[in-house]
């Protein structure tokens, strides 16, 4: 068992993420930067869809009452076990009652904290992601989390590497739907401008803030929408999708961030620059990332 | 079938192809939300379930589209067009079920918030408004927004009605509202910018259960006043 001490910002309980359940409009939420996610698991030979905890920003504070191995990978912190200075990407035997403490940040605000075999919260329509509006699973100051303290290895084939956070402005999308009805001077200047991340973003979505883009295209008939999507809002800002978005949507879709760049937009903070790049050439080209 | 060079793809059948980046596949019809629409949208959808798709995840129905999110390691889009071309788009009877669901929807003043302003802004009594909703039967053409918030085609013409100006921070579960030529349930309390008209206690999402929305598209609703 793990129990939170302490909370900075947001802490929650998140796996690969609900799929298969899009067309009852259930978002897919799951870790906010899949690829720190998947590799933390990987690290300890977990199975990839396994529970881990997503921390955001710097202040917490966590305490394991039992012996385990763990994993951390994401933003570039100052951690510590207890006294001892550790780091991410690497496997740590932790013994119980030691703490966990997660500082300041240099890069990237989201730390993924992996034990051996995951944490064994609820499983809800095949997942422990939470599911917005329904199934909290931000925690709090005393929670407690369950794991289990005997390893059974699932030996992993592949490993993935980590993410290197860019921190750049330059977000490289594919063209939506609806950027063709765009005016050439609209579309020049949504690919021209340097936007930054507001404060009032989450793991639904990123507000973007910067010089507004006229536009006579106001809303179409909903229609679906996924991670990585970004709309072009009525008062003339696009807005970026982020895990916990909804499925369908009224906004014109301009463009489709690719995977690594949205686990890239996962890991940066309100007052970050942003400014969309259109990837010319085949869709088929881009390499999958799991 | 050819490329538009804007991204859209023409097809043989009556919709086009839209890559919509790695790993998400569009189909569009022309924008409409009839039931003519729903029906085309059913059978395909139907259709490209029982060919059992290599690498095909979901498909997520709309008013004029579907969406197909596949998994890339498995298939792509070029693939997944050829695969869809390849139908036989005729052959298949949907067995829509003639039910009606009866949704019971109190349009009192005590949950009906906006009913008041709704009939000031359309020039029509508060009776008239409840009449218009009511009498209708209306179609479920999708699930989206929130989880088991379903789409409904069908709204009188005369309950037509722009979103109102400033969302509401928390619109109650349980909200029958209006906006935009829709009309819909709110099943969980939720930021909103539809006008509020009445409630009911009846919610068609359970996580717990599987699927977890008991009202499907191509089912059909009425709502009745108590």
């Amino acid at each position: 068992m793990i129990e939170i001490i302490r909370t900075g910002s947001q802490l929650c309980i998140v796996d690969l993420g609900r799929y298969k359940y899009r067309r009852y409009g259930v978002p897919i939420s799951g870790a906010m930067d899949i690829r720190s996610g998947v590799r933390a698991n990987s690290l300890l030979h977990n199975t990839l869809n396994v529970a881990l905890l997503e921390m955001y920003m710097p202040g917490h504070q966590l305490l394991f009452h039992q012996n385990t191995r763990i994993a951390l990978t994401g933003a570039e912190s100052e951690l510590y076990l207890n006294d001892k200075r550790i780091y991410t990407d690497q496997v740590y035997s932790v013994a119980r009652k030691s703490k966990l403490t997660v500082g300041a940040m240099s890069r990237g605000s989201r730390i993924y904290l992996a034990v051996q075999d995951g944490f064994q919260s609820s499983i809800i329509l095949g997942s422990r992601s939470p599911i917005p509006g329904y199934l909290n699973r931000t925690l709090t100051r005393g929670d407690r989390l369950e794991y289990n303290n005997v390893a059974h290895s699932t030996r992993l084939s592949s490993s993935i590497s980590a993410l290197k956070i860019d921190n750049t402005q330059q977000i490289y999308c594919h063209q939506g739907p609806e950027w063709h009805l765009f005016h050439h001077k609209s579309q020049k200047a949504l690919l021209s401008k340097v936007y930054k991340i507001d404060i009032k973003s989450d793991r639904m979505g990123y507000r973007l803030q910067g010089s507004k883009t006229k536009c006579k295209i106001k809303s179409i008939y909903s229609s679906a929408v996924m991670p990585g999507t970004v709309q072009f809002l009525p008062d003339g800002l696009p807005l970026i999708l982020m895990r916990d978005c909804q499925t369908t949507g009224g906004y014109p879709r301009i463009f489709q961030i690719i995977e690594e760049d949205i686990n890239q937009l996962a890991q940066r903070r309100p007052g970050d620059e942003v400014q969309f790049q259109l990837i010319q050439g085949s869709i088929e080209n881009e390499r999958p990332i799991p | 079938m050819h490329n538009k060079n804007n991204g859209w793809i023409s097809s043989l059948h009556d919709f086009s192809y839209f890559k919509y980046g790695t790993h998400a596949l569009l189909l569009e019809w022309p924008v409409a939300r009839d039931t003519e629409t729903l029906y085309k949208i059913l059978k395909l959808e139907k259709l490209i379930s029982e060919q059992h798709i290599i690498g095909v995840i979901e498909i997520v129905p709309c008013y004029h589209s579907i969406m197909i999110y596949y998994n890339s390691s498995k298939t792509n889009a070029s693939n997944l067009i050829q695969e869809i071309e390849a139908i036989n788009i005729t052959t298949t009877d949907l067995n829509i079920s003639n039910d009606i669901v009866q949704i019971k929807v109190s349009y009192d003043e005590v949950h009906a918030q906006d009913l008041a302003t709704v009939a000031d802004i359309l020039g029509i009594s508060q009776k008239d408004v409840i009449d218009f909703h009511s009498r209708p039967i209306y179609d479920v053409h999708f699930i989206g927004f929130l989880p088991g918030f379903l789409y409904l085609g069908g709204l009188d013409e005369r309950l037509n009605i722009p979103r109102r100006a400033t969302p509401r921070v928390r619109v109650p579960a349980g909200s029958v509202a209006i906006a935009a030529g829709q009309t819909g349930i709110y099943p969980i309390d939720s930021p909103g910018g539809w006008h509020i008209i009445g409630w009911t206690d009846k919610i068609f999402f359970n996580p717990g259960l599987n699927p977890p929305c008991q009202i499907l598209p191509g089912m059909r609703v009425k709502f009745e006043p108590i």
